[in-house]
């Protein structure tokens, strides 16, 4: 009688149990109102997709998520606009909170600019954020989208990402603005990336963040360590060579340069195509683009890679180290120069590793010997806004971006506070007639980073900017890193791998590449 | 044999009939019936009353089903079938689901050279998973089991390596393999042979992504394989040792039939391990070099979040579903012939064989 009893209860119990677990199980999936929640949830299913199954997963739920965010976002925007109707409120989405590992003075920075934000704008709502850490913020952005969210405003892409985000329509038109811009009509504003983010039509899709160069970085300390003078800039390639060659020292392990040979090596092999005399695209008279770097100065970049690999032992045979990797053994002193801009290094995060601005240095790319020529690369982040941004959120967005990066006053104060705190970034005001006045105020930088820094801009040549250009930079990753790999290849095989992906981009992208 | 079904009916004949058991349990309440006053209608005859426990039974394994059922249905079938019906779009991420192109996705992934490259490289390092690490487990399992002292000890010495988070293996591995200051060239400079590439060479890396995964899941796998082994019953290794079996006569003829149906699922689970193959591919060479170890799951994942083409993403995904599907069918196809019952025929043949053998044996024993 007991055991029955007790049984009949365990039965209860346990019927209790499974339906409280399907009411978890429901209330997990139909719960989440919060696009935030949704987004972290596609995210993670993403992030997860480890199966075929899970792989399909992932994008399919960011596709649910995506139907579901139309609505969603149809509704959000017409309860805001019904919200928003009697206060004139506008909510404005803003992704560029520090992350947790960002030393204290980011967010010293931080929390100086968001108060200031909140000041000059009393009414608007902001919700601030931030991309998940450790992941490619152009996947999140996209994520976000699918998710129907994303930020109003932000800086995060490149410029040479605009012509294919204008084309797959993941950002908005501001033509308006900017033809209406006061401060570009009066020449005040930076012009170095009008041809990327326009279209020949005259619609403009992004104005200037902040442009950079890039170049060789070197350690003063490193150099020293391995016999060397600092002081002796390579100009040619084979000086290059030669220095690299001498500061490598493996069994520490030290090198001469640091080769970036990832996923991310078109990057930096580009440069070395310009110093050689060469381009990676050039336009066509009908505006599409010929495939150059299989041209003459595009294999012998290539075959000089190949050459401080193996002949010269000046650099690392490992193509398969990420970029960020590859910075952290430059800070930890591993090795004399580098591929990165002084912006790269701020006092901060040297002092992680012991190091300080003041033993960094920098130069541009050295020349080819015969028929190249000395080369900065310059780069820079963008300002955009949302597809779906309202008029209203659009209004607000531009005065944003206004008071962010061309209110002389903020941008004053602003750069006083980043001096202060030791992390004034070597990046050009986009503000032409303030460039001058930032370089002066940086009385953190080390001395000689402002002439450095000068003399790359001087020689600088701005990233190509075509559609399917982050395509064309995938595309030649395979080559290579065969060329790199291969001890002993001979040129013909370098042109041979190099045509091939030519031919490859021309089949894939005819509507972009023709020959 | 004929007096079998006498004493079949005999027996028979001497069973209670299941209504004269006593029912167990305290006896029926005369006034107020066998449940009291609920029970005022007839009693359910023995027959309903057991199919009525039955389906309350199946009532109760049900609801114990239900919240896995939801969560499968939801979280695994729901998104399959909707990432299969994506596929057959080109996907604007602003207004989706974007332009229905029907199977062009499809066309185009068996016409790029990426997918075939990549699904070459998924053969190859299932190829690779065969001999490198599916039948070690099996073989230091069957070891293991024939140790008498410290059996424990060595499972555990095995099984720990298991414990250590996966994600920080690889990324220890990566720097073992590092070719200009990596513990493995060290040992080659040691030993006077030559430096190697290791993971930078399209030729090693897949032997050498596959070493750190002998010694994260071979403690595992073996531990499966062994507990397998141990449920085999002494008697019949003390048997085949009196008839004077040797070890690998063992093996070959108790052991390993015995594991069979546990070495056939680890099979099916190598394969779907092997095409679905990412994280240690992402973390230790994110396909490279050269795309050497580029997989379908990976190059899906990158045509997604680097190439921004979803669509297509999601046929690579479906062509390596379809691919795991279709192989996981055939073994287990495969691994139920090897276990099914004898078909109608074999009986048939094998009650004859019996029959001759007993007409046999019988004569002999008359003569």
């Amino acid at each position: 009688m007991y055991r029955n009893i007790h049984f009949k209860r365990l039965r209860i119990v346990s019927g209790v149990l499974t339906l409280a677990l399907c009411l978890f199980v429901l209330a997990g999936c139909g719960g989440g109102g919060s696009a935030a929640t949704t987004t972290a949830a596609a995210a993670t299913t993403a992030a997860a997709a480890t199966t075929a199954a899970e792989a399909t997963t992932a994008a399919a739920a960011a596709a649910t998520t995506a139907a579901e965010a139309t609505t969603t976002a149809a509704a959000a925007t017409t309860t805001a606009a019904a919200e928003a109707a009697p206060t004139e409120r506008v909510k404005i989405k803003w992704y560029h909170v520090p992350q947790d590992d960002d030393p204290d003075s980011a967010r010293t920075e931080w929390e100086f600019t968001k108060a200031k934000l909140e000041a000059k704008f009393p009414d608007v709502d902001f919700e601030f954020t931030r991309f998940a850490p450790g992941s490619d913020y152009r996947q999140q952005y996209d994520q976000l989208l699918m998710a129907g969210d994303g930020p109003t405003v932000s800086h995060t892409f490149p410029y040479v990402d605009i012509q294919t985000r204008l084309a797959n329509g993941t950002i908005a038109e501001i033509t308006e603005y900017v033809e209406n811009w006061d401060l570009k009509k009066q020449g005040l504003v930076n012009t170095t990336f009008d041809q990327a983010i326009s279209t020949s039509d005259g619609k403009w899709y992004a104005v200037p963040f902040a442009p950079y160069v890039s170049g060789i970085v070197y350690n003063s300390l490193v150099i020293g360590e391995a016999g060397g003078d600092a002081a002796l800039i390579p100009k040619t390639w084979t000086e290059f060579a030669n220095l690299a060659e001498r500061y490598t020292d493996k069994d520490l392990p030290r090198f001469g340069y640091l080769l970036l040979g990832s996923e991310f090596n078109a990057w930096t092999y580009t440069p070395w195509v310009w110093s050689a005399g060469g381009e990676m695209v050039r336009q066509n008279p009908d505006g599409s683009w010929k495939v150059a770097f299989n041209e003459a100065p595009g294999v012998d970049a290539a075959m000089f890679m190949n050459e401080l690999i193996w002949t010269r032992n000046a650099t690392q045979k490992d193509v398969l180290e990420s970029y960020d990797d590859m910075q952290n053994h430059f800070k930890a002193g591993q090795a004399a120069y580098t591929w990165n801009s002084p912006a790269g290094f701020s006092q901060d995060d040297l002092a992680r590793f012991d190091q300080t601005q003041d033993d960094l240095g920098f130069f541009p790319l050295p020349a080819k010997d015969e028929g190249g020529r000395i080369v900065g690369f310059a780069g820079g982040e963008v300002w955009t806004m949302h597809p779906n941004a309202t008029k209203a959120q659009k209004d607000v967005a531009w005065e944003i971006i206004n008071y962010m990066s061309y209110d002389e006053e903020f941008l004053l104060e602003l750069w006083a506070k980043q001096d202060e705190l030791g992390r004034l970034s070597a990046t050009a005001a986009v503000r032409t007639d303030l460039v001058e006045k930032k370089f002066s105020m940086a009385s953190s930088w080390p001395a000689h980073w402002a002439k450095q820094y000068a003399d790359a801009i001087a020689v600088a040549q701005p990233e190509p900017y075509c559609p399917h250009w982050n395509d064309l930079k995938n595309e030649i990753v395979k080559p290579l890193q065969t060329i790199y790999l291969k001890e002993g290849i001979t040129r013909d095989e370098a042109q041979q791998l190099l045509d091939e992906c030519a031919e490859t981009l021309y089949s894939k992208y005819p509507e972009t590449f023709k020959k | 044999m004929a007096a079998y079904p006498q004493a079949q009916a005999a027996q028979a004949a001497q069973k209670p009939h299941l209504a004269q058991i006593p029912q167990k349990g305290p006896a029926p309440n005369p006034v107020r019936g066998e449940r009291g006053a609920r029970a005022v209608r007839a009693p359910r005859s023995p027959r309903a009353s057991a199919g009525f426990k039955r389906s309350r039974n199946n009532i109760i394994g049900w609801a114990f089903l239900i919240p896995g059922l939801i969560s499968f249905a939801l979280f695994k079938y729901y998104p399959i079938i909707l990432g299969v019906f994506v596929s057959f779009f080109k996907v604007d991420i602003v207004h989706l689901p974007g332009e229905f192109i029907g199977f062009d996705n499809y066309i185009r992934a068996f016409q790029d050279n990426f997918f075939t490259n990549a699904l070459r490289n998924n053969v190859e390092f299932f190829l690779i998973v065969l001999l490198m690490n599916f039948w070690i487990p099996i073989f230091l399992a069957t070891l293991i089991n024939e140790v008498r002292k410290g059996k424990v000890f060595m499972r555990t010495m095995y099984y720990i390596p298991a414990i250590a988070p996966g994600i920080a293996m690889m990324v220890l591995w990566k720097y073992i393999w590092q070719p200009d200051y990596g513990f493995a060239n060290f040992i080659m400079r040691t030993l006077g042979l030559s430096e190697q590439l290791w993971l930078n060479d399209a030729n090693l890396v897949k032997w050498c992504m596959q070493a750190p995964g002998l010694l994260m899941g071979g403690g595992m796998n073996m531990l499966i394989y062994l507990a397998a082994l141990q449920e085999i019953p002494e008697e019949q290794h003390e048997s085949a040792l009196i008839d004077g079996a040797g070890f690998l006569r063992r093996i070959r003829s108790i052991s390993i039939p015995q594991i069979l149906p546990i070495i056939s699922t680890m099979f099916v689970l190598a394969i779907i391990g092997a095409f679905n193959m990412f994280d240690n591919v992402k973390v230790m060479t994110d396909g490279g070099p050269a795309s050497a170890t580029e997989t379908v799951i990976l190059y899906s994942f990158k045509q997604a979040y680097t190439f921004q083409d979803y669509g297509y993403a999601l046929s690579l995904s479906t062509i390596a579903f379809v691919i795991i599907f279709v192989l996981t069918l055939i073994q287990m196809r495969l691994d139920r012939g090897g276990n099914a019952p004898p078909s109608k025929r074999a009986r048939k043949k094998l009650h004859a064989h019996e029959m001759e053998g007993g007409v046999r044996d019988g004569g002999a024993a008359a003569g």
